[in-house]
């Protein structure tokens, strides 16, 4: 019995290690970035403030499109033939495994061919056609296992298809669509490649603008911005898993 | 009456595909199409590409030993990394799986964050550790560098999913082992390792797959002094302008994530899905 929990002993030590070495040097940046300085001349960047405001735009319409998309494709799935569907589900999880360079890169070669101009609407385009794949995924789990009789009821008692659709349908589908908009946002904006290379010149996302500073030579201001974006990451995280509890109580 | 209904339902359906079939055909397939068809065209001293002609000097010159020798780094790279993320993650998620309640919770969430973290700032966290306090380069741009950043940075992609299957074996299963009388090494070979397989595959193909093409670890942390394919594939892009050459790099680079993703469903056994099925009935 004492080799079993010498055993737990020295995973319980790994694992405490391997996490500290995880949060370690996040920590390091923290302590150097949360300074007033920094942030005073963190707000002064104007280019800072427009690269957060077309990210936050991009993907709130890009989420929007992607959630939508996702939702009537899920509906769609269960009554496409077999064969179908598994050649459906394949090009859904296609672009999710493929490196991104190669996604990214791939658009680019097709807009530049089709000779549609690289700019806010190549940049739509490409953050809609990734999340997708993961809206979609989101909406087909949720649409398998909706409570159709709930439908039926309505149906036999009169409602007309809105109402259906409003009271029937869309309350059981709220919850996962607020989940896909959530991750399609958080894909939109943590994007670097695939907007690297199908934006234009004018556009520039807050992790292009991040990368081009770091570029240029890593100064206080980034760790500064760092610490806001590492903060909000946290709350997200925490946010949703308070909530996915609470809907397992409920 | 029957039939009518079933047109009726046939017209929802494809207007529900209307979005797949646009989005999917047109941003997915449509893409590939276009790089394979640049990869056989020619281009002129000026990086304009002759569609109309047909050239295959892309992929020969693929075979050249530069190129060859990319290819080989980027593997062995994204090899090691993945081997690495296994290696310290395996044990991570199996502790992680085995913890009870509330400190679960918060220990998990010392996962997630991370894993929510964004790429850029998990990248700057490994510059301020490889840079010396006396600011000189120390670990940056050195191969190692670029290596333990990859790792750093994958880690959290192989724990997740490797904690999820963990988490479907059940502890009493693990103690019957033990009753029966199995050494810690026997019960790891014999019953975690065989019923942990589909989360090792899952694993594999999250971290190897996107860590073949990497591009900001090496380009930020790496100083662009060596190519790796992800560096070499934006050089031959934007700036040496070769788009055939770089799109048969990319069609290759597919081809080998296909082939690494079929071996690994491949490798899985189905006793793995089986037992699912039975854990979740339970």
């Amino acid at each position: 019995m004492s080799s079993v929990s010498k055993g737990k002993f020295f995973l319980a030590i790994l694992s405490v290690l391997i996490l500290v070495a995880l949060w370690g040097p996040m920590f390091f940046i923290l302590n150097k970035g949360a300074s007033v300085e920094g942030f005073l001349t963190l707000f002064q960047k104007d280019e800072i403030w427009d690269a957060t405001k077309q990210s936050l735009g991009l993907a709130t319409v890009s989420s929007f499109f992607s959630v939508l998309f996702g939702t009537m494709i899920a509906f769609a799935i269960p009554k496409v033939p077999k064969k179908w569907q598994e050649r459906l589900n394949f090009s859904l999880v296609f672009p999710m495994i493929l490196p991104e360079i190669a996604f990214g890169l791939a658009l680019m070669v097709f807009f530049v061919k089709l000779g549609i101009p690289l700019g806010w609407q190549t940049l739509l385009f490409s953050h809609v056609a990734f999340s997708l794949s993961y809206s979609t995924l989101l909406m087909k789990i949720r649409v398998e296992s909706l409570d159709l009789s709930l439908i039926d009821a309505a149906k036999d008692l009169g409602a007309t298809p809105l109402v259906i659709f409003k009271h029937a349908l869309l309350p059981q589908l709220i919850p996962s669509m607020a989940a896909a908009f959530v991750t399609s946002f958080a894909l939109s904006l943590d994007d670097f490649l695939v907007s690297f290379f199908v934006k234009g010149i004018d556009q520039r996302t807050l992790p292009i603008q991040i990368y081009s500073m770091m570029r240029l030579g890593v100064k206080n201001e980034i760790y500064s911005l760092f610490v806001i974006l590492f903060c909000i990451s946290i709350a997200v995280v925490l946010s949703t898993q308070l909530w996915l509890k609470k809907g397992k109580k409920l | 009456m029957e039939s009518k209904r079933h047109v009726a339902t046939k017209k929802s359906t494809i207007i529900l595909l209307l979005p797949f079939i646009f989005w999917g055909v047109i941003f997915v397939i449509g893409p590939f199409a276009v790089l394979g068809w640049t990869s056989i065209s020619s281009k002129d001293i000026y990086g304009v590409i002759d569609y109309q002609s047909f050239d295959l000097h892309a992929y020969q010159s693929l075979l050249k030993p530069v190129f060859l020798g990319i290819f080989f780094k980027t593997f062995l790279f994204a090899g090691l990394c993945t081997l690495g993320c296994l290696l310290l993650g395996y044990p991570l998620a199996f502790f992680l799986s085995r913890l009870k309640g509330t400190l679960r919770s918060w220990a998990l969430l010392g996962i997630l964050i991370p894993f929510w973290t964004s790429f850029l700032l998990r990248i700057l966290a490994m510059f301020e550790l490889f840079r010396n306090s006396d600011g000189s380069d120390g670990l940056l741009y050195t191969p190692f560098g670029v290596q333990i950043a990859m790792l750093y940075n994958y880690l959290p992609f192989a724990v997740l999913p490797l904690y999820a299957s963990f988490t479907r074996i059940e502890t009493s299963c693990l103690e019957a082992a033990r009753d029966l009388g199995a050494t810690s090494f026997q019960i790891f070979l014999k019953v975690i390792l065989p019923l942990s397989q589909r989360g090792i595959a899952t694993a594999v193909i999250f971290v190897f797959v996107p860590s073949l093409g990497e591009f900001l670890i090496p380009d930020l942390l790496g100083g662009g002094r060596e190519f790796y394919l992800g560096t070499f594939l934006q050089n031959q892009f934007l700036s040496a302008r070769n788009w055939p050459l770089g799109s048969a790099m990319i069609c290759l680079l597919v081809f080998m994530s296909f082939v690494a993703i079929a071996f690994l469903k491949k490798a899985t056994p189905t006793s793995a899905s089986l037992f699912d099925d039975s854990g979740s009935a339970k």
